[in-house]
């Protein structure tokens, strides 16, 4: 629009969509990211279509639903699904609305069944999602196509090690390719012997005012943060150095332009007592480290796992912790995701994973130590809870939108720090020297663009 | 049904005195007190040593009674006396950030029923209702945390301690961002 001469430029509404999505590119490659990514209905809408409907996005484990009818309520973005197995055993994902006038068919949020019934007018779906009946069929419904009106199916379901991914997208490639390199460290990660890993008890899952993405950039790689904001660790006494957790040149980054990374450890935890693979002894005896390729294998005996994010909403966290000071430091393994509820809310979904091979007591300490560090009540993860609600309110501020406000991404970036890929890294992804960067951010949020400005 | 059943459930007669009854109902009102009050170290004060703290998770099942909710022994909080001192001390802490600005916490503790432990006469079975309302900051959003806790208090040297307590939350999806209070 021209400016009328007479009433001044025209104040200049807010910046569309598409413009402003162009400008986010140029942004990162000066180590900014708008503050409006965090906060926009608009983006918002466009991440539910492009991200979370075409990517691969975690549903559940394996152990929580063993056996056939055994099903469970989850979500990818903001669609409800049903997962479930069918009689036959296969995995499958459905929306959970009937096809008839989208009343939810299913209302246990678990539980075991051969059939769902919706309540409006009794149509019928076998546990596979297939239509399989509805009253007084003979008069009401004589050329039915059953075939065509079965529970909307989710068109791609994988696992891996237990794992359960489901696609929207037809055309998705498959898993491992997905999770390209990713997926080596998988292996060296959950498939350390063939029986793996189970789920305890139920996941929590717990209200959080923030937008996901800064739950997954931080889980994937924000060491930055730990010893700021997770200093009461130190001041009870349950992590002794926190500065360690941050820049002293024994972790590292490692991360892919397909958007996953993680934080990795050299040598977190000590011989003798322990096991080169992080692990006690008791544990670690059970593994079946000849499953692995030889240069997985060194891995696993020289490295740990902190924690990471498989774009683009699923955490993992390994790591040793103290349940409370003076406590001998157990190793835990969870799961998170971030269900997005509107740009500024998530609804944190935990699962503390244990060995199968492990002793009862073994994976009921990690339990424990897990949820006095990390989960709802965790002393480190409270204090995630309430820093992350900022984003969100300035991603919506005028002023902010007004100043083009960009959050700062520079760390690592040239000149700012002792910070490089380490060119002797044998093993697959880009790794860092240290851990006093963000690259693994600035590409998260490349490969978020490339989906979010990709029809 | 009978006045003593509900469905196939007997229950205990109410045979604990009142004056027993009431020594209960003043410990959790002086508890709840400590905590609206921020006074954490003398809440720990009123917990037994070999206390057990613990928040089970609930799920939405099939219709069914309420304890299958809570079935699938999965937990917000299993603590122990050793970690619930370990989260006092924390509040008392410079990093507390969870709490910092620190809640403004109003807990109303009613339906308050009594019965003996047949198996330790020196223990109590304590129920009570709760409804505990959480602000913090500026603004005027509150989270409101509700549910019935099973508590067991036990008489030591004519001084009532926690025992054990399990929170049962109305909640499936905690409606709060963290569990950085006690319940
Ligand atoms: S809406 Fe489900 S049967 Fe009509
Ligand atoms: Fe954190």
């Amino acid at each position: 629009m021209v400016p009328s001469a007479k009433n001044g430029p025209s104040r200049q509404a807010i910046e569309p969509v598409d413009d402003f999505l162009r400008s986010v590119a140029p942004a990162l490659d000066r180590g900014g990211l708008p503050a409006r990514v965090f906060n926009d209905t608009n983006i918002h809408a466009l991440e539910l279509d492009r991200v979370f409907a075409r990517n691969w996005v975690f549903v559940g484990h394996e152990t929580e639903i063993p056996s056939p009818g055994d099903f469970a309520l989850r979500h990818i973005g903001e669609d409800q699904f049903i997962l479930v197995r069918d009689d036959s055993g296969t995995l499958r994902v459905l929306l959970n609305n009937c096809s008839h006038r989208g009343s939810p068919v299913c209302r246990a949020e678990r539980g075991n069944t051969t059939h769902f019934r919706c309540p409006y007018h009794s149509w019928v779906y076998k546990n596979s999602g297939e239509w399989s009946g509805a009253p007084l069929k003979k008069r009401a419904y004589q050329t039915l196509d059953a075939k065509q009106w079965g529970l909307q199916a989710a068109p791609r379901v994988e696992t891996v090690h237990g794992l359960i991914f489901a696609s929207l997208n037809p055309d998705v490639p498959n898993l491992n390719d997905y999770l390209g390199g990713m997926r080596w460290y998988l292996d060296a990660i959950f498939g350390l012997n063939e029986a793996g890993m189970t789920v305890i008890g139920e996941p929590q899952r717990w209200k959080v005012r923030a937008n996901w993405k800064s739950a997954a950039e931080n889980f994937m790689a924000d060491a930055y943060h730990v010893p700021a904001l997770h200093r009461s660790g130190q001041d009870v006494g349950v992590f002794p150095e926190i500065d360690s957790a941050g820049g002293a040149g024994t972790s590292r980054h490692l991360y892919f332009d397909e958007g996953h990374g993680m934080i990795l450890n050299r040598g977190f935890l000590p011989a003798p007592m322990w096991h080169k693979t992080g692990f006690p002894a008791e544990v670690a005896t059970t593994f079946q480290l000849d499953r692995l390729k030889p240069d997985q294998r060194d891995f696993v005996e020289s490295h740990a796992l902190t924690a990471g994010t498989i774009y683009p909403n699923l955490g993992l966290v390994r790591v040793p912790a103290s349940p409370h000071p003076g406590a001998l430091p157990v190793v835990f393994t969870y799961l998170r995701m971030w269900q997005p509820c509107g740009p500024d809310t998530i609804i944190n979904w935990n699962w503390t994973l244990g060995w199968k091979t492990a002793s009862e007591k073994f994976n009921e300490d990690a339990y424990i130590a897990a949820l006095a560090m990390h989960g709802p009540g965790g002393i480190f993860e409270q204090d995630d809870s309430v820093v992350w609600t900022g984003a969100p309110q300035a991603g919506k501020s005028a002023f902010a939108r007004k100043r083009r406000m960009n959050f700062n991404y520079q760390l690592g970036t040239e000149g700012m720090s002792e910070y490089e890929i380490d060119s002797t890294w044998k093993w697959p992804g880009h790794a860092t020297t240290t851990v006093m960067g963000e690259a693994p951010q600035r590409a998260f949020y490349r490969r978020w663009l490339q989906d979010v400005t990709t029809p | 049904m009978s006045a003593q059943t509900v469905g196939d459930r007997k229950l205990l007669p109410p045979s604990v005195s009142l004056d027993i009854k009431a020594q209960c109902m003043e410990f959790l009102h002086q508890e709840a007190e400590y905590l609206d009050e921020r006074s954490f170290r003398e809440w720990l004060m009123m917990l037994a040593e070999d206390v057990r703290y613990e928040v089970p998770i609930r799920i939405t099942r099939a219709m069914g009674t309420r304890e299958q909710d809570f079935a699938n022994t999965g937990y917000h909080m299993k603590d122990n006396f050793k970690t619930l001192s370990m989260r006092v001390e924390r509040l008392y802490s410079e990093h507390a950030y969870a709490e910092d600005p620190p809640s403004r916490t109003t807990r109303l503790i009613t339906n308050v029923r009594v019965r003996p432990l047949t198996a330790s006469p020196e223990e109590y079975s304590v129920k009570s209702n709760f409804a505990c309302y959480r602000a913090q900051g500026e603004g005027t959003d509150f989270d409101l945390l509700m549910g019935e806790r099973r508590d067991v208090l036990r008489s030591t040297g004519g001084e009532l301690k926690l025992a054990s307590r399990c929170v049962l939350l109305v909640h499936t999806t905690l409606p709060t961002a963290n569990l950085g209070l006690f319940l």
